[in-house]
């Protein structure tokens, strides 16, 4: 047979699965289920016909034309899998906790950030002059002047600040960790450059007389925010370390890799701006005693303790099998499977 | 390596397909789409969201404050892509205009992980920034130039790449016809078949021949009729043309076309070929 007489022969095949592919990227949902198995079925055979191109001297042009449309019906055929939440669910509330439990970068970043930061503070609280150098006098005098009055603010000022944080903060959130692929450093020098710039702000406050004002502000929403920004940190450094420490795999492998554990780390630290953002907003410029923004901060913290500590420790090995108490990944295994 | 940018697929099926990758400047543009279109939206909304305030509840307004825009704000520029990518099959409206798709190196479609993630690490793609804020993709391109298949830093990390998707008619083959081709169709007999590869390329120059100035196709076809005279030991004053259609016409059709043929066929076809723009 030639080429010719070929194409008469499966021109009439070609054309009802371009048609079907039109119907199909139109609307998917709309298509009889006789139509699906006939998509696959056409989609088989053009796959065939590409195989045999040679065989059955088709010319390039021809070729041409099976392979994009043998790529079309292929990727309405294959189609990228919706975002499952109870699968998401399950990562962020037992694999992401077991994860940073025991990841070497979350304490390198913690490390980097609180060590600057205490050591700022120190030197912004024993010698002022110098935070005022370092900071610049319009920072400090903008600082002085914003907290010459206890932290309060209308509804409208609380939800826009709200919306305002989760919008910034976030954003550098997501920057740092973004940065973390140069080399793995990039987002600890912005944590870095952060811890500096806080510490010396919160040591030099703390020696004027509006520090009742700024620590009042201060304290509520602190454990979350400065959680959520060291871990970013640290999920950006294990995508740019992983390109450097391989552990045998190819460099794009092992980036890979990292990416799908990196993400659902990032994920939580993007819940965690969220909900220092909704703490900044609406407590932290209460009209409320200390106390009670005190609290939240405590609560704050034990909740922050009791996942990364009681859900992220390894489970002891059970020595008896049949009496061992449920684990954590055993709940919600079971809850997933109803 | 060849020099075309283009990329085997092998599907579950056991056939190989090919993708032509993307370049850096057709995703510009669609980058720049999908950027005016967020910057739209985010007006369209402040917009709705001031009007339906003041037209109808002050009080929830007040409440409210700013906190919807600056979210709507931060969803579209950290969120935009990743939940378009995932939601349309590796599109954004930007990459759709432009006929772009993300899919795995595999050639699979993507997962909404690599999606979110391949969108989110645009930022360090866009390194270094004009005083902070402007990403003028330096680092993004340099390492895309790196690799085989124009991979950001973005795609490395997420093994995804970036493919145009082409919209091509079915190739009729068309027939030919000249004066003379029955005569020089008479004498090809005693000469072997052609293989799929010498078939390839005659079908290529046959298609295009159109576009020729016939001191161009002379050019073309002599160093190619003589290589094949030489093969076949043959002795043989035929115009180099003529001889490659007759080539073609016997490979393709097994007869000779007729003058009816070629004049249908150029007339209904007149320029090769029928490709999408911007090839």
């Amino acid at each position: 047979m030639n080429a010719a007489q070929y194409l008469q022969q499966r021109r009439g095949a070609w054309s009802e699965l371009e048609q079907l592919c039109a119907q199909m990227e139109k609307s998917p949902r709309r298509l009889r289920a006789s139509q699906i198995v006939r998509f696959s079925r056409l989609y088989r055979s053009v796959c065939a016909d590409l195989a045999l191109a040679d065989a059955h001297h088709l010319p390039p042009s021809t070729v041409g034309y099976l392979h994009q449309l043998v790529a079309r019906a292929h990727n309405l055929l294959y189609r990228s899998r919706f975002f499952r939440f109870r699968m998401w669910l399950r990562e962020m509330l037992l694999h992401v906790p077991k994860r940073l439990f025991r990841d070497p970068y979350l304490r390198v970043a913690a490390a980097v950030f609180y060590g600057l930061f205490l050591l700022s503070y120190l030197v912004g609280w024993t010698d002022p002059s110098a935070a005022q150098t370092i900071l610049g006098q319009q920072m400090i005098t903008t600082m002085e002047t914003m907290y010459d009055q206890p932290p309060r603010g209308s509804l409208f000022e609380a939800s826009t600040m709200a919306g305002f944080y989760i919008q910034h903060n976030t954003g550098i959130g997501f920057q740092c960790f973004a940065a973390g692929l140069v080399f793995g450093i990039g987002g600890l020098l912005i944590v870095g450059v952060n811890a500096v710039v806080l510490g010396l702000v919160f040591g030099y406050m703390n020696t004027t007389e509006v520090a009742g004002n700024f620590n009042e502000f201060v304290t509520a929403h602190a454990p979350l925010e400065l959680t959520a920004i060291v871990v970013s940190a640290a999920a950006g450094m294990r995508l740019g370390f992983a390109m450097l420490i391989t552990g045998g795999k190819t460099r794009a492998a092992s980036l890979r890799q990292a990416g799908s554990e990196a993400l659902p780390v990032m994920m939580l630290a993007v819940v965690l701006f969220f909900l220092a953002a909704l703490v900044e907003g609406y407590v932290s410029r209460a009209d409320i005693p200390y106390e009670a923004k005190a609290a939240v901060a405590i609560v704050s913290a034990l909740l922050l303790a009791f996942y990364l500590v009681v859900i992220g420790a390894p489970a002891p090995q059970a020595q008896n099998p049949l009496s061992h108490h449920p684990t954590w990944e055993q709940i919600l295994h079971r809850s997933d499977s109803h | 390596m060849s020099l075309d940018t283009k990329v085997r697929v092998l599907t579950p099926e056991n056939i190989a397909f090919e993708y032509e990758i993307a370049g850096p400047f057709q995703r510009l543009v669609a980058y720049a789409i999908d950027l005016g279109i967020r910057a739209l939206s985010l007006f369209i909304f402040f917009c709705l969201y001031s009007l339906l305030l003041s037209a109808f509840n002050r009080t929830l307004g007040s409440a409210l404050g700013l906190a919807p825009l600056f979210v709507a704000w931060f969803v579209l520029e950290w969120f935009y892509g990743g939940v378009f990518e995932t939601f349309w099959n590796g599109q954004t409206p930007g990459k759709w205009v432009m006929g772009l798709r993300v899919v795995t190196v595999q050639g699979q479609p993507i997962t909404g992980l690599q999606a979110v993630l391949r969108n989110v690490l645009r930022a360090v793609d866009g390194l270094p920034s004009v005083m902070m804020a402007v990403p003028t993709f330096l680092l993004g391109l340099v390492v895309s130039a790196c690799n085989g298949r124009f991979q950001r830093l973005g795609d490395l990390a997420t093994g995804t790449m970036v493919i145009r998707e082409t919209r091509q008619m079915v190739q009729e083959v068309q027939p030919v016809w000249a004066p003379g081709l029955e005569e020089v169709m008479e004498h090809l007999h005693p000469i072997p078949p052609l293989e799929a590869a010498m078939a390839r390329v005659i079908a290529a120059y046959v298609q295009r021949r159109e576009q020729f100035h016939p001191q161009r196709r002379w050019e073309i076809a002599h160093p190619l009729a003589q290589a094949l005279l030489r093969r076949w030991h043959r002795e043989w004053e035929v115009d180099p043309d003529l001889l490659l259609l007759a080539l073609y016409q016997r490979h393709f059709f097994g007869t000779p076309g007729t003058q009816a043929a070629e004049t249908a066929s150029s007339a209904a076809a007149p320029s090769w070929p029928v490709s999408p723009a911007g090839v």
